[in-house]
């Protein structure tokens, strides 16, 4: 995977986030970089003589120096994403809301000289011009997940998930949803993109449980090889298995709009947040019986200082 | 004399704003103008607007940012520094909901920010909104401080 790729993938550029990014969504930098070192001679004598000071500094200088390039070379990209998705922001709505006005202008103001058919089809023109203005958003949103540093600080799970879930059920207060969340959930994580992802997942819950006779959302963790695997649960119309690989798939849904709204945003979301942590997401769910969604986090911090000496 | 400085490039947002402020029947008055710099040339009088009497100042300008020539921040940055119009109503009028655009506004001293809806029911009632809060709630610096 080549820097490029993994701008245009969204992972993570920070080489701290990089070395932690889980095999599967990234790669590891160091074959590539090994196979552009000019300097190939000196790094073979090195491995068949004695290492000695002279020849490992050269190396050491060769490092840096690809390092400084590569470090350059990102910033270089990063500011090219951003000044894409600037103008995504800006100058695609502008004639979306040209077509919607206009359109609507049409339906106002020349009513009386349209027929029905007529007026369906500025109607659709109108709701296609809105949606593609949403898909825009839920791009934006999207990139602004990979974009800025990192802010860890320990953080209590359990307290961002109730927060997020009140928020759910204010919007839809005729629901009543069973909630359990286990206390004393915490990690080290960025605080704004924690909500996020227990935005988007509670979301989820509360949208796939509408039809739920009794509804239930439950919000824990789970130990599992000496990791701690955090998970949402709902017991709503799930989803098949078969399709499990697309959830996290931005713009792909496993439900038509007209049944279950949504733009195919908010897991694609999840997956670059726990990404960006240095975690894991996958789903599990069956057809009419719910949907569960398990992540972990690396605890990055404890990855930039150097481990503590092991008892004999 | 209710009078609002509109400053849009785009022409379509020019023909919607302007139809939905119309609509709203709050201004007397809307003068369009295209970029930054003939923005600042009509508040100030020079250039096209050379001989323009300056003291007539608009209740409200609607500023967008993305403009050709002199940019929309610039324009308030210079709106700002001007004794003249310092203390001038302006609201960000813009498609850009990026945060960076947002505080880089407030920074410079807008008075509002409004993010430009894609849904014309929703831009119109924004504009009507927007209109009636300026130009008629509001109550404007007075002129001999402006």
């Amino acid at each position: 995977m080549t820097v490029k790729d993994q701008v245009a993938l969204g992972l993570p550029l920070d080489p701290r986030a990089r070395a932690v990014t889980p095999p599967e969504a990234g790669t590891p930098a160091l074959p590539e970089t090994e196979a552009s070192l000019p300097e190939n001679e000196a790094g073979r004598e090195l491995s068949e003589r004695e290492p000695d000071e002279p020849a490992l500094r050269e190396r050491n200088e060769i490092l840096e120096r690809l390092l400084r390039e590569r470090t350059m070379q990102l910033i270089l990209a990063n500011r090219e994403l951003d000044t894409f998705t600037y103008s995504v922001a800006h100058d695609l709505r502008a004639p979306l809301r040209g077509m919607n006005g206009f359109a609507k202008i049409l339906l106002d103001e020349h009513s009386d000289s349209l027929n029905d058919d007529a007026r369906d089809c500025l109607r659709r023109i109108q709701g296609n011009a809105v949606l593609m203005s949403e898909l825009i958003d839920g791009l934006l949103s999207l990139a602004q997940v990979t974009r800025g540093a990192l802010d860890l600080q320990a953080v209590d799970l359990s307290n961002v998930a109730r927060a997020a879930a009140a928020e759910h059920a204010a919007r839809a207060p005729e629901r009543a949803v069973q909630l359990v969340i286990r206390d004393g959930l915490r990690a080290r994580v960025d605080r704004a993109l924690a909500r996020m992802l227990f935005d988007a997942l509670l979301g989820n819950a509360w949208k796939f449980t509408s039809q739920a006779a009794s509804a239930r959302v439950e919000v824990g963790s789970v130990e599992q090889r000496d990791e701690v695997v955090y998970f949402v649960r709902d017991n709503g119309v799930g989803f098949n298995m078969e399709y499990a690989k697309k959830l996290f798939v931005p713009f792909q849904r496993l439900h038509a709009a007209r049944e279950f709204p949504g733009r195919g945003i908010g897991l694609a979301a999840c997956y670059r947040i726990v990404g960006r942590h240095g975690g894991r997401i996958w789903a599990e769910g069956r057809e009419g019986e719910g949907a569960s969604f398990f992540f972990t986090l690396t605890d990055l911090a404890s990855l930039e200082t150097p481990a503590r000496e092991q008892p004999a | 004399m209710k009078l609002i400085l509109l400053i849009e490039d785009n022409e379509s947002d020019e023909v919607l704003t302007v139809r939905a402020l119309e609509k709203a029947k709050v201004a007397n008055e809307i003068q369009v103008v295209r970029d930054g710099e003939e923005a600042l040339a009509y508040l100030f009088g020079t250039g096209a607007h050379a001989g323009r009497d300056t003291s007539q100042l608009p209740t409200v300008v609607l500023l967008d940012l993305n403009l050709p020539k002199i940019g929309g921040l610039d324009v308030l940055r210079r709106i700002r520094a001007d004794e003249r119009t310092r203390r001038l109503p302006v609201v960000v009028l813009t498609s850009s909901g990026e945060e960076k655009d947002i505080v880089q506004s407030y920074e410079l001293g807008a008075n509002a920010y409004v993010r430009k809806p894609v849904d014309f029911n929703e831009f119109a009632s924004a504009a009507k909104t927007l209109g009636l809060f300026w130009l008629l709630v509001n109550e404007p610096p007075p002129r001999r401080n402006l």
